[in-house]
């Protein structure tokens, strides 16, 4: 049997597995809920296939609805119907790029994608061939499909609402799938992109966190415009605020700690010294947006939010950490959620 | 010690000041938390 006449086959036998027993879904579980995994999936009213990388998880789920509204949803970063699969080692696959962009071709070309977003399935890989095996593949695909495919240059220029062929390839083999960038909850195969932690003007992590949080944000609406007044509350060291003035936002940031010395008389960057709790923002003060991720009972640190947002302008924007110290279940803050309401 | 907070603890009370809730989400760079995000009603 050819390798063409392979696929078909397999993509027939799929169709006629899912009919019976349910959806190929691939989900994505952060590695920090590692040992919840089968919880999670059980959860939603799934079974696992096969795990896929460090975080990858190929399931059939018979209500796919389930992905978005049972409350475990917000423990997936991202997900993918699986229209599309070749399990393979495309390493040891005489000429795998050509054989998988032209198998793309032939089932989606005709499709309404958007365009065609390739990522890796492990996006930490030391090895080179796999880290560059994506990037590869959406060149060369692109190379076949029509013109319009290639006029996204940068994933976040997606229309969030229509559906884009998503495709993750790595030592595993190749997964692919139609659907939104909103459907998938994030603009590339995975949720983000990579976000270094490690250069020489990183304050702190929660740089990183703040990246993504305004990248996410970009699926559900317009971030504020360059230029908008942000209050930080409990900012020290400064990680978050740095990501902030690096997109040309003025910050106020309120910490009884000071901001790193990096931070000393930044262009936009007005500080106060002082506990959140005591902060009162000059007369005629008011803000854009307003961010928070202190330590502490989030409780707390919501009630000091909720007292500053008299000075936050209607429609203004607040992205709030959540934290959950001694929480050490899944089950367990499921099960606080839902008695709660 | 206080019980750990909710999600929907922590959405009442920005609710009662106004601050509708947009979405939650656990991002890749969260450890154990979520980010929250929302926004100041009209």
């Amino acid at each position: 049997m050819g390798h063409d006449q392979t696929l078909m086959h397999t993509c027939e036998t799929a169709k006629e597995k899912h009919a019976v027993t349910g959806a190929s879904w691939l989900i994505r579980i952060s590695e920090i809920f590692a040992g919840h995994e089968s919880e999670i999936i059980v959860g939603l009213g799934a079974q696992a296939l096969r795990k896929l990388g460090r975080d990858f998880h190929l399931i059939r789920i018979k209500q796919p609805e389930a992905i978005r509204h049972s409350p475990l949803a917000r423990y997936l970063r991202w997900n993918m119907p699986v229209h599309h699969s070749w399990p393979c080692n495309p390493r040891e696959t005489d000429g795998f790029i050509e054989k998988a962009a032209q198998a793309l071709l032939r089932k989606f070309g005709e499709s309404k994608a958007q365009t065609l977003i390739c990522g890796p399935i492990d996006p930490g890989s030391p090895k080179r061939y796999d880290r560059t095996l994506a990037s590869n593949l959406r060149g060369r695909a692109l190379q076949l499909f029509p013109s319009e495919w290639s006029a996204i240059k940068n994933a976040e220029q997606q229309n969030p609402k229509k559906p884009s062929l998503f495709c993750l390839v790595g030592k595993e083999g190749l997964y692919a799938g139609l659907q939104s960038p909103a459907e998938c909850d994030g603009f590339f195969p995975g949720g983000t992109k990579f976000i270094p932690q490690n250069s020489p003007d990183t304050i702190s992590r929660a740089g990183a966190k703040i990246a993504e949080a305004l990248h996410h944000l970009q699926l559900t609406r317009r971030p504020p415009p360059g230029g908008a007044r942000w209050l930080e509350i409990g900012a020290s060291p400064g990680g978050m605020t740095t990501e902030l003035l690096a997109r040309e936002y003025e910050v106020i940031a309120v910490d009884r700690a000071p901001l790193d010395a990096r931070l000393k008389h930044r262009k936009g960057l007005m500080q106060f010294v002082a506990d959140a709790a005591d902060f009162m923002p000059p007369p005629g003060l008011t803000f854009d947006a307003m961010l928070c991720d202190m330590n502490g009972d989030a409780r707390d640190a919501m009630r000091q939010l909720a007292r500053l947002s008299k000075n936050l302008r209607q429609g203004g924007l607040v992205i709030f950490t959540l934290k959950l110290p001694g929480i050490s279940s899944i089950d367990e803050t499921t099960t606080l959620e839902l008695r709660s309401k | 010690m206080k019980p750990p907070p909710s999600n929907s603890e922590v959405s009442d009370i920005a609710r009662k000041a106004g601050l509708k809730k947009i979405a939650t989400r656990h991002l890749t760079y969260n450890r154990n938390e979520f980010t929250m995000f929302l926004e100041r009603e009209a």
